[in-house]
């Protein structure tokens, strides 16, 4: 685990340092303020923030403060960046866990049905709809449903009305973001498991089921499907990293501060210390996404244990 | 008699019918301008309401020492913070200088000695009185080099000496070792800051006035929800006529697209920065114009395209000259800008009297192009058929700023130009902090940028004076003996018309000596409801303190 995570910590202190140009403040549209902006202010600005320093030099402090468990100060707002991930990651997580569990909610069903009779109705119109929802591009998608919306009481842009903390007010606020997440990801997951309960199904105690009189809706439930999950689960741990990069487009348009946001800013910005501090924290979600994963095998399939084998 | 009545009331109704079909001819030549109609400044204002303005973009934080932003400007300056003297609205487009925190000055007459008498009675935010010792903190503070206020710092260089006078709080001196008619103005309208929390304020970047600010205006801080809105509401302590708005929020909203669908829900008062084609289509088509003004107005702002004079290609002035023959700088302002640019040969605000109004834009002539170029000594052709001199053929790179949307048509216009001329122009995009630093390092063979200022009195210095090539904003090098004179010889007179005289003469040098191709300033295009009254559109933004609600 140590040495993983010293390689993150390399690897997000050489990313952001590789980016070419350097920190400045993001104006509206592209103009620079006279008087705002000079060379030898720009020196200033660097020597303030500590750039001047040699690189080895930069990255044994800032790992000197990341091992005490602190990520720095945001070059734009001064403010430390762990503040600045205590306040985009829960909004972020709000939004791709509810998007996750509908994900799955939705294929779960899908692939079953899907497998059930493949090249059946119901497996060819599914596969259609979530290849043709796959395809769509975010952007458009999220317009679309905020033109649609618009004319509606559905609200359209950040996580609550004003002055309002209520569970169903957060809820409506999250419908749209969501979908735009979700629909992408059905294809995915449910394809993949139509795959792999295909393959079980042809396994031998599926036939051993069958034969034993089991009804088809007990053999698919009971036998296949449970030992398809399996691959759901690697596909979970993949999704995992995801969860915490959050999604840029879909933040913007929604006016969701989450960490697509704040990553996507700090990246045009050249705000080093939020950089390293969001690539990071994705590093360590990776490896978080590994172990969770890991403990699930253990969990769904009696054959992998956490203990070592009794000799 | 029966029929009378019925014809009187259909008359009647008609006549109702107009009145609400649409405004008369002359509100909608208002809309057509996008200026507000005078009744907007009518009627008598009501205390109350909640103003909500859409914005695009978020600060870095509410902190005029450490950040240039203009949207921190917008928020602060005036309603929040105030100045000793701050430039007087209704007078565009001079905005000369009224009594804010002070009531009166003096100038020596050697011009190097500022004597500003405070106000009496005023407090902060938190209740603190307000003294001279505010002021002198406040400059004190900039000048720390432990601080991020290098944009401030600048206006201060020449400062000898800033103090209260012994036994007197409210009179405060400042002393300069040489004139420079920035100096009084800069210093005028410092925002100022509390002695009592900058002392604690270290850099500024830890301390709770970098986001929460305090200060003497009409607004207090009241919250920021980061990534959502930042809210201010009416000081009932002020010291002046308080307010008529109890609070003011800004919604930040990023998605222009999205933004509109709320301006369209009725969520907002005023929408600041909308795109031209929603503002010369959308509004109307989306049934907005019984709801909304337009304001269309123009700030200090204008872009160019810059020629490196350090390269072989632009050192020639005829050179130059023909870049700017070579482009049809009106048919791009019609076909890609929307007609809605003004065209400007001009450093200065173009509504100033620095400008010389005479000076018309070098109109579309490629032949005159060809030919300068010719008299420039770009005469051969290679195997390709661009031009030679010296051996060397006339092929450059423009450096873009990825994100334009304007260079992105422009560009390839630009090349395709240039290539019937014998001149192969490259294009090379960068993301705008990889895009600055090149500038900043001059490299780069020609570049596109805005220059934008929220004062109309500026001084040219820094970006047309000669040592300003070196570490200053003159990234293309130009380097002009007679402009160097004008402008050190126009930064020692203080009174505007005199100096802007001289502005005038460097105005005709610069068209002649054509270091940029000027092109278009760019005007501001925003929405306001119609409920809202005594909203003024100045240079100096929208001032929120006049501003009332009218009943629906």
């Amino acid at each position: 685990m140590v040495p993983t995570f010293l390689g993150i910590t390399v690897i997000a202190f050489a990313l952001a340092r590789a980016a070419p140009g350097q920190p400045v403040a993001l104006e509206g549209d592209a103009g620079l303020r006279a008087s705002g902006s000079t060379a030898a202010q720009m020196r200033e600005y660097r020597r303030l923030m500590g750039l001047d320093d040699p690189l080895l030099t930069g990255y044994a402090r800032w790992l000197g403060h990341v091992v005490r468990g602190d990520l720095g100060d945001s070059f734009r707002d001064g403010r430390p960046v762990l503040v600045l991930l205590g306040e985009a990651l829960p909004v972020t997580l709000l939004l791709t866990l509810s998007s996750l569990l509908l994900g799955f909610l939705i294929a779960i069903p899908i692939g079953i049905v899907s497998a059930a009779r493949p090249g059946g109705l119901l497996d060819r119109a599914f596969g259609a709809i979530v290849f043709l929802l796959y395809s769509l591009p975010v952007q458009w998608v999220a317009l679309m449903l905020v033109i649609a919306a618009s004319g509606t009481a559905l609200p359209i842009q950040g996580l609550h009305e004003e002055g309002s903390r209520s569970l169903g007010d957060l809820a409506a606020h999250l419908l749209l973001p969501v979908a735009c997440i979700t629909y992408g990801s059905l294809a995915v997951l449910s394809r993949h498991l139509r795959s792999s309960m295909l393959e079980a199904m042809g396994q031998d105690y599926v036939r051993t089921a069958r034969a034993k009189g089991l009804p088809e809706r007990a053999v698919v439930l009971r036998h296949a499907l449970p030992n398809s999950l399996l691959g759901m689960i690697t596909l979970f741990g993949l999704t995992f990293p995801a969860l915490a990069s959050g999604a840029v487009i879909v933040e913007r348009i929604f006016g969701l501060p989450g960490m697509g946001k704040l990553t996507f800013d700090a990246v045009l910005g050249r705000d080093l210390p939020v950089l390293m501090g969001a690539i990071t924290v994705g590093g360590l979600m990776t490896m978080a996404g590994l172990l969770l994963s890991d403990l699930l095998y253990a969990a769904a399939d009696p054959r992998i244990s956490l203990r070592g084998n009794p000799a | 008699m029966h029929r009378c009545l019925r014809m009187a009331l259909v008359a009647l109704l008609f006549l109702s019918f107009r009145a609400r079909a649409g405004p008369p001819a002359s509100a909608d030549s208002d809309w057509q301008e996008g200026r507000l109609p005078r009744s907007v400044q009518e009627g008598t204002p009501r205390k109350g309401g909640t103003l909500v303005v859409r914005i695009d973009q978020e600060p870095p934080s509410l902190d005029k020492l450490t950040d240039s932003s203009l949207a921190i400007d917008w928020m602060l300056e005036r309603k929040v913070l105030e100045s000793m003297a701050e430039p007087d609205a209704s007078r565009h487009p001079e905005y000369p200088l009224k009594p804010a925190l002070a009531t009166d000055w003096t100038i020596s007459p050697d011009q190097l000695t500022f004597t500003f008498h405070l106000r009496r009675g005023v407090t902060w935010h938190d209740g603190a009185a307000f003294s001279g010792k505010d002021v002198v903190a406040t400059v004190r503070k900039i000048l720390d080099p432990g601080v991020r206020a290098m944009h401030l710092r600048n206006n201060f260089v020449d400062l000898a000496d800033i103090s209260t006078v012994p036994g007197d709080d409210f009179t405060v001196v400042a002393r300069y070792k040489k004139p420079y008619f920035l100096a009084f103005r800069a210093l005028a309208t410092l925002q100022i800051y509390p002695a009592h929390l900058l002392a604690t304020a270290g850099d500024m970047l830890h301390s709770p006035i970098h986001r929460a600010p305090i200060g003497t205006g009409a607004f207090r801080f009241e919250e920021w929800k980061t990534g959502d809105r930042i809210s201010f509401v009416r000081n009932e302590q002020y010291w002046g006529r308080k307010a008529y708005l109890d609070r003011i929020v800004y919604r930040i909203v990023a998605d222009p697209a999205v933004g509109f669908q709320l301006l369209k829900q009725g969520r907002f008062d005023l929408y600041v920065q909308l795109q031209p084609q929603q503002w010369l289509r959308d509004l109307e088509a989306e049934g907005l114009k019984s709801s909304v003004h337009r304001i269309k107005f123009f700030n200090p702002n204008y872009n160019w395209i810059g020629w490196n004079e350090e390269r072989p290609w632009f050192s020639d002035p005829r050179v130059r000259q023909a870049m700017n023959y070579a482009i049809d700088t009106e048919g791009i302002r019609k076909s890609y800008l929307f007609g809605l640019d003004r065209p400007t040969t001009c450093h200065f605000y173009l509504e100033s009297s620095a400008c010389d109004r005479s000076l018309a834009p070098r109109s579309y002539d490629p032949a005159r192009a060809a030919q300068l170029l010719d008299e420039a000594g770009w005469r051969g052709r290679d195997a390709d058929g661009i031009r030679v001199k010296d051996g060397r053929p006339f092929r450059f790179t423009f450096l873009m700023n990825a994100d334009s949307v304007f260079l992105e048509k422009l560009t390839p216009y630009l090349q395709q130009e240039l290539r019937k001329l014998g001149v192969q122009m490259e294009i090379r995009k960068v993301d705008w902090a990889h895009f600055v630093k090149l500038v900043e390092e001059h490299q780069f063979d020609a570049t596109s940028l805005r220059w934008g200022n929220t004062d109309v009195v500026q001084d040219p210095y820094e970006i047309w004076h000669s040592s300003q090539a070196k570490d200053g904003s003159n990234f293309i090098s130009f380097k002009d003996p007679a402009a160097d004179a004008l402008i050190e010889q126009a930064r020692t007179i203080l009174d505007d018309a005199r100096r802007n005289e001289l502005y005038r003469r460097l105005g005709r040098l610069l068209h002649e000596e054509a270091p940029y191709t000027f092109l278009y300033s760019r005007p501001s295009l925003d929405a306001v409801s119609r409920k809202v009254r005594g909203i003024r559109p100045s240079v100096l933004w929208y001032d929120f303190r006049e501003v009332w609600l009218a009943p629906r």
